[in-house]
C-alpha cells in the first residue's frame, strides 16, 4: 500500500520535473537568441566606426597619393579646375585652424566664467532658468547660426571695422565661439559642481573671500573636466560648416582677420556638387585630413579624461 | 576685522556675471530675432503647399514632410539598435575589454562632424549601395549620426534604474530577458524618451550630412499606397537644407526667416518636452 | 583669566529646527576647550557658529552674541575672510589641496596678500615645524600634498591653518579619521599648540578629551549641560545627564 502511494506520488513529481526542465531549456534558448541581439546591437557602433575609417580612407587615400602629400598639405595654391589643376589646401587648413583658436580663445573665457556663475554664484532659483538657456543654445541649428551670422554679424562687422565685405575669419570666430559655449558651459558646470565641498570648504576657512576659492581651489580642482570641455569645443569648431559657409567669404586666401576665408569643411561643401574626377577626389582627401584631425582630438580627450580619473 | 574694499574680487566678479549676462542675452536674442523677423511670414497657406512657379507662392509643405520622412526612418532604425546596445551594456557586458572598445567607438562616432557623415553617407550609401540622393540615404546615414545620443540617454536611464528591482525581479526567478522587459525598460522608459526627443531635434536641426545624402529636391509626396513608399527613393531637402538655399541665394530672406521661426518653435518644444520628462523622471 | 572668545546666550535655527540653545561660554586664552556630546547634540554646529563657516548653509538664522576679544563676529560690519584669518579651522576628514606641500601652506599667506618669496619660505618652514612636519617634507616640499599619509595629511592641514597665524583654532574631530600613532601625533602636537594658540576640540573620544583639554563642555541636544575644569568635570560631574554619559551609560 505504501509503496503504492509513494509511485502514485512519484508520478507527477516526475513529470512536474521535466517540465521544469523542458521550461529551463526553452528560456535558456531565448536568453541566448537576446543576449545575440544585444550584442549585435553593440557592435553595430564598432562596425559603423570601421567602416566610416575605411571609407575615408580610400576615397581619401588616392588623391594624396596622386596630387603628392606634401604639395597636398603644404601646397598654397587651390586651383581644381585650372588648366593645369593644382590641389594645396594649406589655406584651407589654416583657415580652420586660425578659426578654431579664435572661437576657443573667445569662447572658453565666457563659457568658463558662465559656468562659474551657474555653478557658484547665480541665485539659486536663477540656476534652472540659466542651464535651460545654454541648452537652448546648444539645441539651435547650425544654419540659423548662419542665417544670424549672415543678416546681424557680417554687417556689424564691416561697419565696426570699416570692411566692404563683412565675410571674413572675425565673423566665422564670432559665429563659432558662440556655439562652442554651450559645450564648455555644460561640462564645467558638472566639473565644478563635482568638486569636493572640503575643499570649497577649507579655502573659506582660512580667510579667503569667495572669488578668490573660486579662481585658486575650486577652477584649479576642476580643470580636466574644463580641459574635456576645451577639446569637445574644439571638436565642434573644427566640424562645424554650415553656419561657417555662411559668414566667410569662402575665397582660398591665405587666412586673414578680416579677409574672406575657406576652411575644410566649407571647401568639401562649396565644390562637392559640381566636382569630378580628381577635383572629387582630391575633396574626399580634405574630408579625410579633417577625419584625422577629429580622430587625434578623440585620442586626447581620451587621455584627458584618462588623466581625470586618475 | 571690517570689511573692506576688493578691487580685485569686484572686477572678476563683474566679469563673471558679464559673461553670463553675454550668454544669456545672446540666446534670448538669437531666438527674438529669428521669431520677431519670421513668425509674421508663416501662414496656413505658407505651411500647406508646396512653392509654386504658376502663382509665384513659396510653401514648405515638402520639406516638413521631408523632414518627418527623416526624422521617421533615423528613429526606426537607431533607436531598437540604440536600445539593444545600452542594454547590453548595462546588463551584460560587465567592465570588459569589449564594452570598453563599445563605449570608445561610441564616443568616437559622437565627435565626427556632420560634413564627415554626409561624405560617408554619400559614397557608402548614395553611390556605393545605388540608393541615389535619397532620403532613404538620407535616413541611413542619421541613423548612424544619432546612434550615439541613443545608446549614450538610455544607459544613463538603464544604470539609475534601482538596482533592488533588478534583484527584486531576479530573485523571484524572473530570467534575465523578462526582468528587462518587465522591470527595466518601463522604469527606464522616461530616459528611452528623452534620448528619442534628443535624436529628433539632432535630425530636425542637421544640414551638412543631409545636402549630399538627402539631396535638395522639393517633390510632394504622392498620397497612395504606392507613392508613400516611392518618397523614400526621391531627393528631398529638409527644411534646414531647405532654408540654406534661399539663404545662399540671397532673395527670399522673410522666406529663410520663417523655416528659420519654424525650427526654433520646434528647438523651444523639444526643450520644453525634454525638461518636462526629466522632471518627472526624477520624481518617479 | 583671560577669555578669548565669548558667547552670550546664542541660538542657532536651520529653518524652523532649533539646533542651539541659549550657549553662555567664555572661552579662556591659551587653553584647550574641548566640546563633547553624543552625535547630533551641536558641538560642531557651535564649533562653525565661532568662525561663521555656518553662513555656508542656507536658512541659518542666528540669535545672541559671540565676542571675540570684546567684538561681535556677527556685527554686519565684521568682514568674515577677516574673522577666518583670526579663527582658523581644522576639519574632521583631512582636506589638502591637490597642490604642492609647499602651496597648500602658502596658500592662506597668498590670499591675504604676502607675496615676497622669502617671506613665504619662512612662513612655510615655521608653520610646518609648528605642525611637527616639517622635517617629514622637507625634503619633498615641491610634491603633490595627496602623496601623504592620512595623518600627515591632517598635520599638513593644521600647518596651513597655522600659517596665517590665527589666534584661536578649531578643530572638527580632527583625529577621527586616523590611526592610533596618529591620533597620538597630533594630540601631543594640539598640547604644544596651546602655548601660541587658543585650541577647541570637538571630539567624540572622551579619553582624548580627558587627555589634552584644560576645559571640557558638555553638549546635549542643543543645550550646553555642563562647562567646567576638565578634572573637576571628569571626576564629579555635577549634572547627572554628564555623569551619565562620561560614564558610558549613553552615547
Amino acid at each position: 500500500m505504501r509503496q503504492d502511494r509513494a509511485m502514485i506520488l512519484e508520478l507527477p513529481k516526475q513529470a512536474q520535473r521535466e517540465e521544469i526542465y523542458k521550461s529551463r531549456r526553452n528560456k535558456k534558448a531565448v536568453e541566448t537568441v537576446f543576449e545575440i541581439i544585444f550584442i549585435l546591437c553593440a557592435l553595430v557602433a564598432v562596425i559603423s566606426v570601421v567602416i566610416i575609417t575605411a571609407y575615408m580612407i580610400f576615397s581619401g587615400g588616392p588623391a594624396i597619393g596622386k596630387i603628392g602629400v606634401k604639395e597636398f598639405l603644404f601646397g598654397e595654391v587651390w586651383a581644381p579646375t585650372a588648366a593645369d589643376p593644382q590641389f594645396g589646401i594649406l589655406s584651407m587648413i589654416l583657415a580652420s585652424i586660425y578659426g578654431t583658436f579664435g572661437a576657443i580663445l573667445l569662447g572658453v573665457p565666457i563659457g568658463l566664467l558662465t559656468s562659474v556663475f551657474i555653478a557658484e554664484i547665480a541665485p539659486k532659483k536663477m540656476r534652472g532658468a540659466l542651464r535651460a538657456a545654454v541648452e537652448l543654445l546648444a539645441g539651435i541649428p547650425s544654419v540659423i547660426y548662419g542665417l544670424i551670422g549672415m543678416i546681424v554679424v557680417v554687417p556689424l562687422v564691416a561697419k565696426i571695422f570699416g570692411l566692404a565685405l563683412g565675410m571674413c575669419l572675425f565673423s566665422a570666430i564670432l559665429i563659432l565661439a558662440v556655439m562652442v559655449l554651450p559645450t564648455i558651459v555644460n561640462i564645467s558646470e558638472t566639473s565644478l559642481k563635482a568638486v569636493p565641498r572640503e575643499l570649497t570648504e577649507a579655502s573659506l576657512a582660512l580667510g579667503a573671500t569667495q572669488v578668490q576659492t573660486i579662481f585658486k581651489v575650486q577652477i584649479p580642482a576642476a580643470r580636466s573636466g574644463i580641459m574635456t570641455g576645451v577639446v569637445l569645443g574644439i571638436g565642434r569648431a573644427v566640424g562645424e560648416t554650415m553656419a561657417v559657409i555662411m559668414v566667410a567669404g569662402n575665397v582660398v586666401n591665405r587666412p586673414e582677420l578680416f579677409g574672406s576665408v575657406r576652411l575644410m569643411t566649407t571647401g568639401i561643401v562649396q565644390e562637392m556638387s559640381y566636382s569630378s574626377g580628381l577635383h572629387r577626389e582630391a575633396l574626399f582627401a580634405i574630408g579625410l585630413v579633417l577625419f584625422v584631425f577629429i580622430m587625434v582630438l578623440n585620442l586626447i580627450l581620451n587621455a584627458v579624461l584618462k588623466k581625470g580619473a586618475e | 576685522m571690517y570689511k573692506k574694499l576688493r578691487p580685485m574680487d569686484l572686477f572678476l566678479r563683474g566679469l563673471i556675471w558679464l559673461s553670463a549676462g553675454v550668454t544669456i542675452l545672446m540666446t534670448v536674442g538669437i531666438l527674438a530675432y529669428i521669431l520677431v523677423r519670421g513668425v509674421p511670414s508663416i501662414s496656413w497657406s505658407f505651411l500647406t503647399t508646396a512653392p509654386s512657379e504658376l502663382t509665384g507662392t513659396i510653401g514648405i509643405l515638402p520639406n516638413i514632410i521631408n523632414t518627418l520622412y527623416i526624422v521617421l526612418i533615423t528613429l526606426l532604425i537607431s533607436t531598437p539598435i540604440g536600445i539593444g546596445a545600452a542594454i547590453y551594456l548595462t546588463e551584460y557586458g560587465g567592465k570588459s575589454k569589449f564594452v570598453k572598445i563599445i563605449e570608445f567607438t561610441t564616443e568616437t562616432l559622437a565627435g565626427i562632424p556632420s560634413i564627415i557623415y554626409g561624405l560617408f553617407g554619400f559614397m557608402f550609401f548614395v553611390v556605393f549601395m545605388g540608393l541615389q540622393y535619397s532620403i532613404l540615404a538620407g535616413g541611413l546615414t542619421l541613423s548612424i549620426m544619432v546612434l550615439p545620443t541613443i545608446i549614450r540617454t538610455t544607459q544613463e536611464a538603464l544604470k539609475s534604474v534601482n538596482p533592488l528591482y533588478r534583484e527584486a525581479a531576479l530573485g523571484i526567478g524572473a530570467t534575465r530577458v523578462h526582468m528587462i522587459r518587465t522591470v527595466l525598460l518601463p522604469s527606464a522608459m522616461p530616459g528611452i524618451i528623452t534620448a528619442i526627443i534628443l535624436s529628433i531635434g539632432r535630425i530636425v536641426g542637421e544640414s551638412a550630412a543631409l545636402i549630399f545624402t538627402a539631396g535638395i529636391g522639393v517633390k510632394m509626396l504622392k498620397l497612395t499606397p504606392a507613392g508613400v513608399f516611392e518618397h523614400l527613393e526621391t531627393s528631398g531637402a529638409t527644411l534646414t537644407v531647405q532654408l540654406y538655399q534661399y539663404a545662399m541665394r540671397g532673395e527670399d530672406l522673410g522666406v529663410s526667416f520663417a523655416i528659420a521661426a519654424v525650427l526654433v518653435i520646434i528647438v523651444l518644444l523639444i526643450n520644453f518636452a525634454t525638461k518636462r520628462l526629466a522632471r518627472r523622471f526624477r520624481c518617479g | 583669566m583671560e577669555n578669548i572668545m565669548e558667547t552670550k546666550s546664542l541660538h542657532l535655527y536651520y529653518g524652523d529646527n532649533q539646533a542651539l540653545k541659549n550657549i553662555n561660554l567664555q572661552m579662556r586664552k591659551n587653553k584647550i576647550t574641548a566640546l563633547i556630546g553624543p552625535s547630533g547634540c551641536g558641538k560642531s554646529t557651535y564649533l562653525k557658529t565661532l568662525n561663521r563657516m555656518n553662513d555656508l548653509i542656507e536658512h541659518v538664522k542666528i540669535e545672541g552674541q559671540v565676542l571675540l576679544e570684546g567684538q561681535d563676529i556677527y556685527d554686519p560690519k565684521v568682514d568674515v575672510t577677516m574673522l577666518r584669518k583670526r579663527v582658523g579651522m581644522v576639519f574632521q576628514k583631512p582636506n589638502p589641496f591637490p597642490m604642492s606641500i609647499y602651496d597648500n601652506v602658502a596658500y592662506g599667506p597668498r590670499i591675504h596678500g604676502i607675496k615676497k618669496r622669502s617671506q613665504l619660505d619662512e612662513l612655510v618652514e615655521t608653520s610646518l615645524r609648528g605642525a611637527a612636519l616639517w622635517d617629514e617634507v622637507k625634503d619633498r616640499l615641491k610634491k603633490s600634498a595627496m602623496g601623504l599619509s592620512g595623518g600627515q595629511q591632517q598635520r599638513l592641514c593644521i600647518a596651513r591653518a597655522l600659517a596665517v597665524s590665527p589666534q584661536v583654532l578649531l578643530m572638527d574631530e580632527p583625529t577621527s579619521a586616523l590611526d592610533p600613532i596618529s591620533t597620538m601625533k597630533i594630540e601631543d602636537l594640539m598640547v604644544e599648540l596651546k602655548e601660541k594658540y587658543t585650541v577647541a576640540i570637538v571630539t567624540h573620544n572622551m579619553q582624548q578629551a580627558a587627555r589634552i583639554s584644560d576645559y571640557t563642555a558638555f553638549f546635549l541636544v542643543g543645550e550646553m549641560v555642563e562647562y567646567a575644569d576638565t578634572e573637576k568635570m571628569f571626576s564629579m560631574p555635577s549634572d547627572k545627564r554628564t555623569e551619565d554619559y562620561i560614564t558610558g551609560r549613553f552615547g
